[in-house]
């Protein structure tokens, strides 16, 4: 059996999706757990391929032996990024190579004269997390010729005579016996059949300056909405950093800043962004902090380490901008999926060694179960966000006791319904208020009108049932029941079905809503004079206005002095939802129009369906007569949003960004083959050529020389080495002619490679 | 190459049996104006070798057995009195030649070394207060022994330094000593051999090697090796510059036995050892085969310019 380790890749990346589920268990971020979920697929997927012993590398042996007594094998990279090779003979353990970019490999060394020759593999699964060790043993048996000995063992084995094509040949009993499976395909005379056809990839020596410029890329997309909202010359600036780490990363040019001093920078940016740090920017706080994360490693030097630091920005990037809205959000995912996972995957895949047929086969495995997870999550996230238990509405309505769940982005539940805007779930209705306390009311319930069918699913228990406007039958996770009065009973988590009429009536019902104290009507009665319009609907307006323009919304609006409406109203003028309801109300009552106060629960995030419910969708409105029913009505104000950083976003720069960045593209593209073309030596190019199949010139050997070994090597390339050669002499020492000679003689070369891969699937005659 | 000089290889080979390798590097030798000294057991064929060249080439052939009592003028030649004519006569001795075959170099007195080495140096000779120009092509093989160390003067090794090459002939291999066994008369067969290059051509040659194209990546790499040497710890001391030139002028001559007009790495890596065997002292005594694994390790370590 194969060993399996966790990487150290791996073990961050654990770590990391930790730190993400105890995030999403405080916060309960449905887009945390959405994205988390896809991570953890991610990582189930590359474990479950560990155990289920998937094979990374394929080692095949070819029917016809090579001369003298070496071995030689092929090893085709099916999964793995990477993979090294050891080998054992006796006692000694000597390491064979690390190989990068080879789609298949071929092997050639010494059996030993005594003892066990053991092949032993070790790979990275795909993503890195895993590495696995397998031994392939017993190698110079395999390649032995069948003789008397052999056919004695086949007797013991059950077997008569030694058949090379039987599936029960000496090789496949002997793995078996071992409990490994068949390492050989006997009776293959070809290594490679047609479609197991190997593609042929160049590795190359010089690190790819591609998984940096995607990097780049994917910061940058990553960071767009923060940059949106950040001033201009931020913006900008950013934007500047980034392009001169690309024109780094491009041009490979080394580190500017050491580690250190680049930490010290990290650590100093930490330091500056933690005075006056609050829970309402801490978001906003972190995403500055991060972008700065990102400029500091624009010095770097652009190692596969740098790049893999650069992801894990964007991904906290990703992770904040999850953050900043509480909905799901769509944009996050498509990122995620468009952008860093993809883009992350090419980079490690790059890192390592490209090749199409190692890259889309793990590809597509694992983005399949991610998909899934995500999916799966986005549909029913919130059965799996943990429950707390939640107080808040109640009733008796203290002004104050809502804007400690402001700031609580929980979700407590879905409502599906169609899209509709705004939508206001009631819970309680309040009808007297004395000294800043409002005190609740039981109402009959009486219902008429169109009917409607909603459901309702709660993950936190409520004091009572919210509801849209008037139920009349309600399928509860406990019974069926005909509410006889409002407000309903208190609800535990679960789904609620309920069957509403459009309204209740109830004649009687406006009269009770119309209590002012004594000593706040006359305080009051020179502003309801001034408010009060034609009629309602102007009433109503002037009081809009009148309180979106002189007042502040503000959650913590300072302790009130005497009666909190007063106070608000004549005083601080600083204050949010509950008192701007109950200002509204009371001047509603003294200008002579039933008005109550109403609790319960508002949302406006639709997504996949649902409505979204929040517990800082908790919300204090008004309802006033209009004559035939309860017209609800908000005074509060819109709210600023937590992520104004300034006023500074540009029209211009929004319009123009992702275009801006898709023109930068082409743009990169032609830089790239320029420098390439420049730096392209066919000389260098030869060597690396000949390097990325395992023929490494050393430097004592002159070209002669070594093209002469590479003839032993490869009879069927021996012509156009030769020719190759008998040009390299004239150009580079007899300096005739330029070194564009060599290119196509070096295309020759190339192609005839290609032909010979193509054609019979292998270099050696 | 030319087909003349081809011939002529082919011509040397079909005398000294197995060798290609040492009649090649002979023949650069010559080519390159220097001169050759053989350093091997006594009967491997070294004199029928030099023998073979004289005649393919068309020279005057001289030789000399080198003795502890031989004097500068049994070589140089001296001036005799004639008395019938009053008056003194300039005999030339054996040097006045293209081909001087010195044999075991090593044996003769140091003045008489230095005699035929200051010939060698200077192409000239002076002969009673009259200088009298060797002639052209001059090409000294001197042989040396390099086991009978008794009663011998080694050669200095200022002196080792005007010989191009060194060549350790050793003894052929197996089927062609048969084949020299059953075909006796090698000796005899080189001195029957008739000119296949005249001098005139040889001249030419001999300028047409001057001019083989040394590209700036070789003089890099020539210079690499003299620098390499000079701080390697097992050599007492490293290449001379005179050494240096003799590496350039072999690898020309290489190349150009090559058909090549320009100068390949691998020219002077083909050179390096029969230039260098007889300039580099190593710090522990070695010879032979020894020494030339020492100085093979040693260029190995020269990376090559690619």
């Amino acid at each position: 059996m194969p060993t399996i380790r966790l990487t150290k890749t791996g073990l961050l990346f654990f770590l990391i999706e930790l730190a993400l589920l105890v995030v999403v268990f405080v916060s309960r971020n449905p887009n945390l757990l959405v994205l988390s979920g896809t991570l953890a697929a991610i990582f189930l997927t590359s474990l479950i391929l560990a155990l289920l012993n998937v094979w990374l590398v394929e080692l095949r042996v070819p029917k016809r032996r090579p001369v003298g007594s070496s071995l030689l094998l092929f090893l085709e990279r099916k999964w793995g990024t990477s993979y090294a090779l050891w080998v054992k003979a006796g006692d000694s353990q000597e390491g064979l190579a690390r190989l990068k970019g080879h789609q298949r490999v071929v092997l050639r060394f010494r059996p030993p004269p005594r003892g066990m020759l053991s092949l032993l593999i070790v790979s990275k699964y795909p993503f890195g997390f895993f590495r696995v060790a397998k031994t392939f043993d017993d190698l110079h048996l395999i390649l032995k010729k069948p003789d008397s000995s052999w056919q004695a063992a086949d007797r013991v084995a059950g077997l008569t005579e030694y058949d090379g094509r039987h599936p029960w040949s000496r090789l496949d009993w002997k793995a078996l016996a071992r409990l490994q499976r068949p390492l050989v395909r006997q009776g293959e005379e070809e290594p490679f059949p047609p479609h197991r056809r190997p593609w042929l990839v160049y590795s190359q020596d010089r690190p790819s300056v591609w998984p940096a410029s995607l990097a780049y890329l994917t910061v940058v997309l990553t960071a767009y909405p923060f940059l949106l909202k950040a001033p201009l010359w931020l913006g900008l600036g950013f934007l500047g950093g980034v392009c001169y780490g690309l024109f780094r990363a491009l041009s490979r040019k080394k580190a500017l800043v050491s580690e250190n001093l680049g930490a010290l920078a990290v650590l100093l940016v930490a330091v500056f962004s933690l005075p006056g740090l609050s829970l309402t920017n801490l978001w906003a706080r972190l995403a500055g902090f991060t972008l700065s994360v990102v400029l500091v490693k624009t010095l770097s030097q652009h190692a596969p380490r740098d790049v893999l630091h650069l992801y894990l920005l964007a991904f906290l990037l990703l992770i904040l901008q999850t953050m900043e809205g509480t909905a799901l959000l769509w944009r996050p995912l498509l990122l995620f999926y468009a952008v860093l996972f993809p883009s992350f995957y090419l980079s490690s895949v790059l890192l390592e060694g490209f090749s199409p047929k190692v890259f889309w086969r793990p590809l597509l495995l694992f983005l399949g179960p991610a998909v899934l997870v995500s999916w799966g999550l986005i549909r029913y996230a919130f059965f799996f966000l943990p429950a707390w238990s939640w107080s808040g509405l109640s009733n008796l309505l203290e002004l104050g006791e809502i804007s400690s769940l402001k700031l609580d982005p929980r979700p407590i539940g879905y409502l599906f319904l169609e899209e509709r805007g705004k939508v206001y779930l009631k819970a309680f209705v309040y009808g007297d208020y004395h000294r800043g306390r409002w005190s609740i009311v039981w109402l009959p319930l009486r219902c008429q009108g169109r009917q409607e069918r909603y459901q309702l699913d709660l993950k936190e228990p409520l004091p009572a049932l919210p509801y849209l406007r008037c139920p009349l039958k309600i399928e509860a996770p406990f019974g069926k029941f005909h509410p006889q009065r409002l407000p309903l009973p208190a609800a535990r988590p679960g789904t609620y079905y309920f069957e509403e009429a459009e309204f209740s009536f109830g004649s009687e019902e406006p009269l009770l809503f119309l209590q002012v104290p004594p000593e706040l009507e006359e305080r009051l009665k020179p502003l309801a004079k001034l408010l009060k319009g034609r009629d309602l609907w102007q009433t109503l307006e002037n009081l809009q206005n009148f309180l979106a323009h002189d007042f502040t919304y503000s959650l913590s609006p300072g302790q009130p002095e005497g009666d909190p409406v007063s106070w608000f109203l004549f005083e601080s003028r600083r204050g949010f939802c509950e008192h701007f309801a109950s200002a509204a109300v009371l001047l509603l009552r003294v200008m002579g129009y039933p008005a109550r106060v109403v609790t319960g629960l508002v949302t406006e995030e639709y997504t996949g369906g649902h409505y979204l419910l929040r517990a800082s969708g908790a919300h204090a409105w008004v309802e006033v007569w209009n004559g035939q029913t309860w017209h609800p009505f908000d005074p509060t104000p819109p709210r600023r949003g937590l992520w104004s950083l300034g006023n500074f976003s540009f029209g211009f720069l929004k319009r123009f960004f992702p275009w801006g960045l898709l023109a930068l593209l082409p743009l990169a593209g032609v830089y790239l083959f320029f420098r390439y073309r420049r730096s392209a030596d066919p000389v260098e190019e030869f060597l690396r050529l000949f390097e990325g199949l395992g023929e490494k010139k050393a430097p004592s050997e002159t070209m002669a020389e070594f093209v002469r070994r590479l003839q032993e090597n490869y009879p069927a390339l021996s012509k156009e080495l030769l020719n190759f050669l008998n040009l390299y002499h004239e150009v580079v020492f007899g300096e005739k002619g330029s070194k564009d000679r060599l290119r196509i003689s070096l295309k020759d070369i190339r192609t005839r490679i290609q032909q010979q891969v193509k054609g019979s699937g292998r270099y050696h005659s | 190459m030319t087909p003349l000089l081809a011939r002529a290889l082919s011509c040397l080979n079909g005398v000294l049996k197995g060798k290609p390798g040492v009649v090649r590097l002979g023949v650069a030798a010559l080519l390159a104006r220097g001169h050759l000294l053989l350093e091997d057991l006594p009967g491997t064929g070294k004199t029928t070798f030099a023998m073979a060249m004289a005649r393919v080439f068309g020279c005057s052939f001289k030789r000399v057995q080198f003795t502890n009592d031989l004097l500068p003028a049994d070589i140089l030649g001296t001036e005799i009195y004639l008395p019938a004519e009053g008056r003194f006569e300039i005999r030339p001795g054996p040097i006045f030649t293209n081909f001087f075959l010195a044999d075991e170099l090593n044996r003769a007195s140091p003045r008489t070394q230095s005699a035929l080495l200051e010939a060698m140096g200077e192409g000239r000779v002076s002969l009673g207060g009259q200088t009298l120009e060797l002639p052209c092509p001059f090409f000294v093989v001197a042989t040396q022994n390099p086991l009978e160390q008794h009663g011998t003067f080694p050669l200095p090794e200022s002196q080792l330094d005007r010989f191009l090459m060194c060549l350790r002939l050793g003894y052929p291999a197996r089927e062609e000593e048969a084949e020299i066994l059953f075909r006796d008369g090698f000796y005899e067969k080189a001195r029957d051999l008739s000119q296949i290059v005249s001098t005139k051509a040889l001249l030419k040659m001999q300028e047409e090697v001057r001019r083989v194209h040394i590209s700036s990546l070789i003089a890099d790499y020539l210079l690499d090796i003299a620098w390499a040497s000079r701080e390697e710890r097992s050599f007492v001391f490293g290449l001379s510059t005179r050494g240096l030139l003799a590496l350039k002028r072999a690898a020309q001559a290489v190349a150009y036995l090559a058909g090549r007009d320009f100068v390949l790495p691998d020219d002077v890596k083909q050179v390096f050892l029969p230039v260098t065997y007889h300039r580099l002292l190593l710090a522990e005594e070695v010879a032979g085969p020894e020494k030339e694994e020492c100085l093979r390790l040693f260029l190995s370590d020269v990376p090559v310019p690619v």
